[in-house]
């Protein structure tokens, strides 16, 4: 159970496009129902489209606070994050999940907060998903993950792999997926603190993942996806 | 590590443009393509490329000037407003028979505009993209595959008739991710362009790019030619979709964006008994002009759908010459249109047309 191991402060960042948005909703819902108090913050101040904000009715309903950008999903590109961030790092006695920006440049945000960050205590985990480009080998994954930590002063401690294809993933695209994190868990020395799986799929894929699953749903189809 | 890979729709633009050969992008930021350029400054320098971003997109489509000038593959890319600052550079490119490769990835406008996906530029791409007689090629994709596909024929049809080549995309299918194969890489081959100024080594006379001539009988016969070139490639490289057509009464006509959007309404629409059927222009210019001419002769109706007020509705009616009612519908301004409210303009003219 993620709600037995996971820290009060998980962070997500890695190669935007790797699932970081999803992976701390998903996550935030899953506490939330094992009873912890939950709060995410959404740090991402650099990409306009994809936003946790898009999630955030599925955030109220569980009864989630959920605290963004105040320009977020305005199509305003104004990169100001309120003051509440800092109180909540300082101060927030429940669990805080933090969905950091992409690459170091949406890392950059989080460096301001390092410090109260590290006092608090923190899990970084590494958003990772090998389809993905610059990401596709552990030589780009570690070099992403490097600059991340440089900009962000703070230190990954775990991998969140998710390995995908969107729409056409299926339970092999997942499996075949598994020697990729096992060896850069191995050459990274961060171990796999979950694998983000689409729901319909956990329990074909379950008994190939060691560690923690995290079940993802998947919102809404959109008008241009073609069945 | 994979045969497919999930990419945006701006990297796998950039990363396929790479794999065609192209080692030169100047270009300036703007949502929503931004992504292109990023990709390009973390790529091109690792492969002996060139990424420079220019102090505006006026320079950077002169800098795409000076670089295919030499004979090697270069780009740019931006969106609306961006575009509307490179077009004096893509008539000089034209004027100058270089080929190029621009990408517009569509946001709203006029002006400044909005950041959401649009199709507003249909207008300029296909009609009036800056001064003088010429055209562009216009290539439409419609998902993150087909952009892969269509960048690499982008630059062989550049090269191939000497112009300037357009990939017009919106927001939507830039910023959207998709599984895709990537096709293998490609070297640059220099040798056909015999006209670029890459230094005469001493060896022959050398070449001139230009697009200044004087004397009107001299550009007259230039424009001409390049108009001869232009009847050839509408004869040879017009591409479009036909889906469903064959026993449909109703024909949507959409690109891009809004023809995958049109195809969830069809099958919405077959399911209810309306027969629906879809034409898709790849190329924009040349518009798939026979296609829509053969379709007209057992359609009942033509729909276009747009993400605009109605731009490509002329061709559609000229293309068809005005034999069937050509309805239109419409979002704008960054609003894209949903397979509901395109069925229920199927239904108003299906209803009509008892």
């Amino acid at each position: 159970m993620l709600s037995e191991t996971l820290s009060k402060t998980i962070l997500f960042a890695g190669h935007y496009g790797s699932g970081k948005t999803n992976m701390a909703l998903a996550l935030a819902i899953e506490l939330k129902k094992a009873g912890r108090d939950v709060t995410v913050i959404d740090l991402d101040i650099i990409n306009p489209y994809f936003r946790l904000a898009d999630g955030s009715e599925r955030l109220a309903a569980h009864g989630i606070d959920h605290i963004a950008p105040m320009y977020a999903n305005t199509n305003v590109d104004i990169p100001v994050l309120p003051p509440k961030v800092g109180a909540l790092i300082d101060s927030y006695e429940g669990t805080l999940i933090i969905d950091v920006g992409g690459d170091d440049t949406g890392a950059a945000a989080l460096g301001g907060f390092s410090k109260a960050i590290t006092a608090r205590g923190y899990e970084m985990l590494l958003a990772v998903n090998c389809y993905r480009p610059f990401t596709g080998t552990q030589g780009e994954a570690m070099d992403v993950a490097a600059q991340i930590e440089h900009a962000s002063h703070l230190k990954f401690t775990g991998l969140a792999a998710n390995p995908n294809l969107g729409r056409e993933t299926t339970a092999e695209t997942i499996t075949t997926a598994l020697p990729f994190t096992s060896a850069l868990s191995e050459e990274t020395g961060l171990p796999i603190v979950l694998t983000a799986v689409r729901k319909d799929l956990a329990e074909a894929v379950a008994p190939e993942i060691s560690g923690e699953i995290l079940e993802i749903e998947i919102l809404e189809k959109p008008g241009w996806e073609i069945y | 590590m994979a045969e497919k890979i999930l990419m945006k729709g701006n990297e796998a633009l950039a990363e396929a443009a790479i794999r065609a050969g192209c080692r030169c992008f100047f270009g300036y930021p703007i949502t929503p393509q931004t992504q292109v350029a990023e990709y390009m400054a973390k790529k091109l320098p690792k492969i002996g490329g060139v990424y420079l971003q220019s102090e505006s997109e006026v320079s950077a489509i002169n800098m795409v000037m000076g670089a295919v000038s030499t004979g090697a593959r270069a780009m740019t890319s931006s969106s609306s407003p961006g575009i509307s600052l490179k077009a004096e550079g893509i008539s000089y490119i034209a004027g100058c028979d270089l080929p190029a490769v621009i990408v517009n990835m569509q946001r709203g406008g006029p002006g400044l505009g909005g950041i959401q996906p649009a199709q507003s530029d249909y207008y300029q791409a296909t009609k009036g993209l800056a001064h003088g007689d010429f055209h562009l090629i216009v290539l439409a994709p419609c998902g993150v595959q087909e952009i892969v596909d269509l960048m690499g024929k982008a630059f062989d049809l550049a090269d191939q008739y000497r112009m300037p080549v357009m990939i017009l995309g919106d927001g939507m299918l830039g910023q959207m991710m998709e599984p895709i194969t990537l096709p293998e890489p490609k070297e640059e081959d220099r040798s056909a362009k015999t006209w670029a100024t890459s230094g005469t080594k001493g060896e022959r006379k050398h070449n001139i790019v230009n697009s200044l001539y004087i004397q009107p009988d001299e550009l007259e016969r230039l424009v001409r030619e390049r108009y001869e070139r232009y009847a050839q490639i509408e004869r040879d490289e017009v591409m479009c979709e036909e889906y469903m057509v064959d026993d449909a009464d109703i024909v949507i006509a959409a690109y891009g964006a809004s023809a995958r959007i049109a195809k969830n309404a069809i099958a919405a629409a077959r399911a209810e008994g309306i027969k629906v059927g879809l034409l898709r222009p790849i190329t924009l210019w040349p518009f798939p002009k026979a296609t829509f001419a053969k379709a007209a002769e057992t359609a009942k109706a033509f729909l276009t759908v747009e993400m605009s007020m109605g731009q490509m509705v002329d061709d559609v009616k000229l293309a068809i010459e005005c034999k069937r009612p050509v309805h239109f519908f419409g979002r704008t301004g960054g609003v894209v249109p949903t397979p509901a409210e395109i069925l229920a303009e199927i239904k108003k003219i299906h209803g009509g047309d008892r």
